[in-house]
């Protein structure tokens, strides 16, 4: 049975997919990588696998600019080195994919999911991380911070 | 020879000489009788106007020595001699005469010596009388001041009478306060060592409640510690309590993912992850508790801080009101010793203030009978002025007629 993991950027609640997650950890000691994209919080230790940290400022809310990540969700898929920061975890939900509304099929945004009295913007958190994935290799590999 | 007897002589030559002569002539003349008598009576006239010339000369010549003598006399000369020296009436005249002037020149040198004495003695009196009449003056001036002065006194007397009344009230209420007050310092002094006795104790006492607070706040300090170290202890469980939510989060997720057979693990999962979440939530409680409890702690030991110093200052007070009732005890012990010599002596001062008032009323009444002895002294003064002037009106009128008198008197030469 897939569950959803309810968390909180800047008072928006985020959805991800149980089956798209590895690990929640907590913030490991990042290192900030120079000329990288303002969201690209930088790199990190954790159990021996160099990560990258990753803010969704901007992505879900302008307020998550104010936010302050304490908590992170590793991907697992398509690569599992991107920790993606949320302010809390609020929830860890049975999720059935049949009472979601889908609204952006192929987009980073899977649907909205009913969650106590509120509604969850659930993420295609695979797709998500794909396209991360090449922003980084892109900035890596042109140096282009996208300044 | 008397002056009847050179009369009759005179006479007697006077018819006998030309009678005789006649006879001569007759003899030795053989004239007419016509010729002879016209000459007889010629000769005979001729010659008894000699004789006549004669007498009357000498008869005359001493007269005229009175005559002078006299007329000095008149003139008031009494120094002029009379050279006079017959043995006949005139002669006796003189002789009178010599006498009188003697006799007057006696007198008048008698009364020009009493007149210049009296004249000297009441031109003395005059101006005695001058002089008497103007201290006379300034005797009733001083007189009259002293009257004045006495009827002021009297005046300043009965007012002294007054207020000696009136002091001497004062005195008896105070000689009675002092009885009073004697008895009050003793109780101050009996207050005052009591209130000494309690300020000791409570002096003890503070003592006492500054160890005691001494002591609290260093109990307090200690349970401050506690609260620190719980609070350490709490954030511990916090910290133990979200990573074992996360532990439960990543359980449930490996749950899930584990499919059907990790259902039983799902639910572990979650049961733990509520726990993590409970733990946490009691470990909040606990920790907005223990924080609670640490500004109690930190308001307590402020108060308590405030309390020692309270406490501190309360002993130093105290020891002020120690010192403060030491002194208070010197101080009434001396007061009582000082009312006690104030009541003796305020009964003392009354009896004399009663002394006073008598004697002032003794002296009030002797004022008031020199005010009235001034007075009729000052009118008896008057009167003695008054006839003082009388007395040197009359002084100056008799030394006039004594300088009348003088005068007169000066004009006779002895």
């Amino acid at each position: 049975m897939s569950k959803l993991i309810i968390g909180n950027i800047g008072g928006e609640f985020i959805g991800i997919a149980s089956k798209d997650v590895l690990e929640v950890v907590e913030l490991p000691r990042s290192f900030p990588v120079p000329f990288s994209l303002s969201h690209l919080r930088g790199v990190a230790f954790w159990r021996g696998a160099l990560l990258t940290v990753v803010s969704l400022y901007g992505l879900v809310s302008p307020k998550a600019s104010e936010s302050k990540p304490s908590i992170f969700v590793r991907s697992l898929k398509p690569r599992d080195n991107i920790l993606v920061g949320l302010d809390k975890i609020e929830d860890v939900t049975p999720f059935n994919d049949l009472s979601m509304r889908e609204e952006g099929a192929g987009s980073v945004w899977k649907g909205i999911y009913p969650w106590n009295d509120a509604w969850v913007t659930v993420l295609n958190f695979e797709r998500l991380i794909s396209l991360l994935e090449e922003e980084v290799i892109n900035t890596l590999r042109l140096g282009n911070s996208g300044r | 020879m008397n002056m009847k007897t050179k009369l009759a002589i005179a006479f007697i030559l006077a018819v006998f000489i030309p009678i005789i002569i006649g006879i001569i002539v007759d003899a030795a003349t053989s004239f007419s009788v016509l010729w002879n008598n016209i000459l007889r009576v010629f000769v005979g006239l001729l010659v008894s106007a000699l004789f006549a010339l004669i007498i009357s000369s000498v008869l005359t010549r001493n007269l005229r020595g009175l005559a002078e003598a006299g007329g000095a006399v008149a003139e008031g000369d009494l120094t002029k001699a009379i050279a006079v020296s017959s043995e006949d009436e005139v002669g006796n005249l003189a002789e009178s005469m010599r006498t009188m002037i003697r006799n007057l020149r006696e007198i008048v040198g008698q009364v020009q010596k009493s007149t210049s004495s009296m004249y000297e003695a009441i031109r003395n009196l005059s101006v005695s009388t001058s002089e008497v009449l103007t201290a006379a003056s300034e005797v009733a001036a001083n007189v009259q001041n002293t009257a004045r002065g006495a009827e002021i006194q009297a005046q300043n007397v009965e007012k002294s009478l007054a207020v000696s009344n009136s002091l001497s009230s004062s005195t008896s209420a105070i000689a009675e306060q002092s009885g009073g007050s004697e008895a009050e310092a003793q109780n101050a002094e009996a207050s005052a060592q009591e209130g000494s006795r309690s300020a000791y104790e409570a002096h003890k006492v503070m003592g006492e409640i500054l160890k005691q607070v001494e002591e609290t706040a260093s109990q307090i300090e200690t349970f401050k510690m506690h609260s620190m170290e719980i609070n350490t202890l709490v954030e511990g469980i916090t910290m133990v309590s979200h990573q074992t939510h996360i532990l439960a989060l990543n359980a449930a997720i490996e749950a899930a993912r584990a499919g059907e057979a990790g259902r039983g693990f799902a639910v572990v999962a979650e049961e733990v992850r509520r726990l993590a979440e409970n733990t946490k939530d009691l470990a909040e409680q606990i920790s907005r508790l223990s924080s609670g409890i640490s500004q109690k702690t930190e308001d307590v030991s402020k108060y308590m801080n405030l309390t020692r110093a309270a406490a501190r200052n309360g002993q130093d007070s105290v020891e002020a009101v120690v010192s403060a009732f030491d002194q208070i005890n010197r101080g009434t012990a001396s007061t009582k010793d000082a009312v006690k010599v104030i009541s003796r002596e305020a009964g003392e001062q009354a009896s004399a203030a009663a002394k006073l008032l008598k004697a002032m009323e003794e002296i009030q009444e002797i004022a008031t009978e020199n005010a009235a002895g001034s007075q009729e002294i000052s009118a008896a003064t008057e009167e003695i002025s008054a006839s003082m002037e009388e007395i040197n009106k009359e002084a100056k009128s008799l030394l006039e007629e004594a300088d009348r008198l003088r005068t007169i008197v000066d004009k006779f030469r002895i």
